[in-house]
């Protein structure tokens, strides 16, 4: 317990030397993914909090803006064990979770032994995870959840950190499978991926077309992607923040005390309390990068919309109208106040 | 958990930084509660008004005296107003905003991501690194602006509009003063008015008239005949009607008018008026039941509106309670009689109605044998087709044949053959035998398939499906689509301009 007297002479120099490292770590991963990656600050730095807070993220964009390649550039710069699926129709879900396979004894004999598929590792990128169908795509459920697969009698636990990128493209395109809404809520963020201006082209084109290609360096481990988390745990959050992002998913939840209008006019399902988690996990990134303490209502606003966007279901007249989720997650945060009264 | 020293001396620091902002926030508050104050005295000064008005209207239809002055009503009203408006003010003046408000408020204007309020609340989490340092920072920024003033436009907002408490206070207040400030003086001397026996005949004539008009009515008395011939006019006779119910409070029971000796029993006293009633019937008049049998309602019913017409609402109140005269307590009691008579017959005739659209409810309802009729309680026949039924009673040594049975459908009906209700068989055959032939093929004769040359696709390679679109229709929608994309291309860049 520190004894100091008045306000001005309390000790925060732990949380503030913690806070600095973290800003560190986070900066370097972010120059050495920008060394690949070009453009899209904000879905980089979106990427690289969710990472640290523990998070799974799905990338949304038309093919050939970069989303392989931003989940492929990170586990390059983590120095993680990775793992790309490609989800393709015919993917069953013992091709990523693993099976019993039957082996030669040295002896003779034979024996059963469980092969472990592709999920067992610490950065799983799921390539166009919609390309499969919703029975391969449930089988990263427990993953995502438990850290840990199930398969006949036998668990598995996942290594730690466990990190699944998924990249899918709209839903409109052909031959995909949207995902189900278990699978959906299991990513903390949806991050959409939209076309680079026009001065990153000259970038990517230059970087990517030329005779050499930049290499990225391994800059943080398992034991420091750990530690980060831990450091984000620790961030507290008041009474009124938690309310205000309480108050921010029971908004999305139509005929809630809190929906508004819109919300009750155009959505089926709303956010649960996965939700809140995210919003206060992704807050307390977000003000460590800051240089603050405590999260603030700031803090859950502006992770509102990759939060939330995938959590709310349009019904008939929502998706009749083609109202745009982000729209009713603004409204939503319009209508929430920020006093805890 | 025992706060330390340290701990209460900033939390003592953090009030005085937060104290002017804390007046300001109570400020705000008072000031707001004043709109709230405005729209419940209102809404008060409208209850207590109108209570007064609905009394007052009572009392001079009642033909009684106003219970209270138009000074007690002014000052009931306005002290009531001025109480109900001192509440919420009083109590947002006896407690100000908690400090944890005030923070939150002043963190709401400065919109420094919640430092104040969040360095305020983790006083009592200082053990953690992150909550201490979020507290040292919480209090720069209170040091640095606390001379902010905090938010207060929600509070401002919250203020009701009392526009229309406010309108139904004035409407009732302005009833209430021209009740018990207005001289209505003529009015009620016309009402207390000295009411002569005519008069009264006149008043209680069209409820006799009401109470006789469904059924045959005996002939009148030639009291009650002198009394109608001695009405002077119509006009005279609305104004008899108007004034009857003061003329009541006009005739006490110590002044029983001569010739009626049954008025003020029949005013005050509604029993004594049956008492009377009685008495009447007993003197000759027709037995009400026997009238309303003969009565036909329907041959009698336009007559019988011919005579409600005039009927006005003071007739039919006094009517209904019986406080008639005493001349007319007979009437009054044939009109009660005449009204259960045509109750009962309404009642009758509803039962009549009903029972075939019960039927009718009640086979739609069992149509097709789906359920069968609760009416229909007795038990089913026996299916039985054995050649006896029940034996007697055990130990009599008594039994033999019961009644033939009742058998089911046409079956039944030709004698001794006896058709069983279900199929026997097997559900599985067994397996089917398989014999296979060795044949060689045999070419048949006919022309052969002529092949065909497929031309290369010329259809360009689109998502959209051009093919399906017919050909006159496709230079129609090409266009739709264009202009349509033209059209959102001049909104986003307008969007844009805007921005």
């Amino acid at each position: 317990m520190n004894n100091a007297a008045s306000p001005q002479t309390i000790d925060a120099s732990d949380a503030t030397a913690w806070a600095e490292r973290f800003r560190q770590v986070f900066d370097g991963l972010k120059r050495e993914v920008h060394k690949v990656f070009v453009g899209h600050d904000a879905l980089v730095e979106h990427t690289l909090a969710v990472l640290l807070s523990d998070g799974h993220i799905l990338l949304e964009g038309v093919p050939g803006l970069g989303k392989t390649l931003l989940a492929r550039t990170l586990a390059q710069a983590l120095q993680l064990k990775f793992s790309r699926i490609q989800f393709t129709p015919d993917l069953m879900p013992a091709d990523i979770v693993g099976t019993m396979v039957l082996h030669e004894k040295e002896g003779g004999g034979h024996e059963l032994r469980f092969e472990e598929g592709p999920l067992v590792a610490n950065f799983i990128l799921a390539d166009e995870i919609n390309r499969a169908t919703p029975k391969t795509q449930s089988a990263l459920l427990e993953a995502m959840q438990e850290r840990q697969i199930s398969v006949a009698r036998r668990t598995t636990p996942l290594p730690a950190p466990f990190i699944v990128v998924a990249t899918q493209n709209p839903i409109e395109h052909e031959g995909t499978y949207p995902l189900p809404e278990a699978q959906l809520d299991r990513f903390l963020v949806k991050l959409l991926v939209g076309y680079p201006q026009e001065n990153e082209y000259h970038d990517i084109l230059e970087r990517t077309t030329g005779a050499s290609m930049p290499t990225i360096k391994p800059l943080s481990s398992a034991e420091e992607i750990l530690t980060m988390r831990r450091i984000v745990r620790e961030v507290p959050v008041t009474k009124q923040v938690r309310g205000y992002a309480i108050r921010l998913v029971m908004a999305t939840q139509p005929g809630s005390l809190h929906a508004p209008a819109m919300i009750n006019r155009a959505v089926a399902l709303g956010s649960s309390p996965r939700g809140a988690q995210a919003l206060l996990l992704l807050g307390k990134v977000r003000a460590l990068l800051d240089g603050r303490f405590a999260v603030s209502c700031a803090d859950i606003r502006d992770a509102a919309l990759p939060v939330l966007r995938h959590r709310v279901l349009l019904n008939f007249e929502g998706q009749s109208e083609a109202i745009d989720p982000d729209e009713l997650i603004q409204a939503a945060v319009n209508s929430v106040s920020e006093l805890s009264s | 958990m025992i706060k330390s020293a340290s701990e209460s001396r900033v939390a003592r620091d953090f009030e005085r930084g937060l104290a002017r902002a804390q007046k300001r926030v109570h400020r705000a508050v008072i000031r707001a509660q004043f709109a709230h104050a405005v729209a419940w005295a209102c809404r008060a000064g409208a209850v207590v008004a109108g209570g007064y008005a609905a009394l007052g209207v009572v009392m001079l239809l009642s033909g009684r005296a106003q219970p209270v002055g138009w000074a007690v009503f002014c000052l009931t009203a306005v002290g009531v107003m001025l109480i109900t408006a001192a509440i919420p003010v009083v109590r947002a003046a006896v407690a100000p905003p908690s400090w944890r408000e005030s923070a939150e408020r002043l963190d709401l204007a400065t919109a420094d991501h919640n430092r104040i309020a969040n360095g305020l609340a983790l006083l009592d989490q200082a053990d953690s690194p992150f909550a201490r340092a979020a507290v040292a920072d919480g209090w720069k920024t209170l040091e640095r602006l606390h001379d902010r003033s905090p938010a207060t436009t929600d509070l401002r907002a919250s203020g009701t509009r009392p526009t229309w408490s406010a309108a139904l206070c004035i409407v009732c207040g302005a009833l209430g003063i021209a009740l018990y400030a207005w001289p209505l003086n003529p009015l009620l001397d016309v009402a207390s008015q000295g009411v002569t026996p005519t008069n009264v005949a006149l008043t209680s004539a069209p409820i006799r008239n009401v109470a006789e008009s469904p059924r045959k009515t005996p002939a009148p008395r030639p009291a009650l005949r002198r009394e109608r011939e001695n009405a002077p006019s119509e006009a005279h006779n609305d104004a008899m009607i108007r004034g009857s119910a003061t003329s009541r409070n006009q005739l006490s029971p110590g002044n029983p008018r001569p010739g009626n000796p049954g008025v003020s029993q029949s005013i005050d006293r509604p029993s004594a008026a049956i008492g009377d009633a009685s008495g009447a019937s007993s003197r000759g008049a027709t037995r009400p039941r026997e009238g309303g049998r003969q009565a036909n309602p329907k041959r009698g019913k336009p007559a019988a509106e011919r005579r409600q017409r005039p009927l006005t609402s003071a007739q039919s109140s006094s009517a209904v309670s019986g406080g008639t005269m005493g001349s007319s307590a007979a009437s009054v009691i044939q009109h009660d009689w005449a009204l259960r008579e045509q109750a009962a017959e309404g009642d009758q005739e509803e039962t009549e109605d009903d029972t075939p659209i019960e039927d009718e409810r009640e086979s739609n309802r069992q149509r097709g044998g789906v359920q069968p009729s609760l009416k229909d309680r007795a038990a089913a026949p026996s299916r039985d087709l054995g050649i006896s039924g029940d034996q007697g009673p055990p130990g009599t040594g008594r039994g033999g044949p019961t009644p033939p049975k009742k058998s089911r459908g046409t079956a039944s009906l030709v004698l001794g053959v006896p058709i069983p209700d279900f199929v026997r068989g097997r559900m599985g055959p067994g397996t089917t035998k398989t014999t296979h032939d060795r044949v060689d093929p045999v070419p048949r004769d006919g022309e052969p398939t002529k092949s065909v040359n497929t031309p290369r696709r010329t259809l360009p390679e689109s998502p959209t499906r051009g093919e399906l679109i017919p050909p006159a229709w496709r230079q129609i929608v090409r266009d739709y689509l264009v202009a349509r994309h033209s059209a959102d291309r001049i909104a986003m860049k307008n969007e844009k301009a805007k921005e």
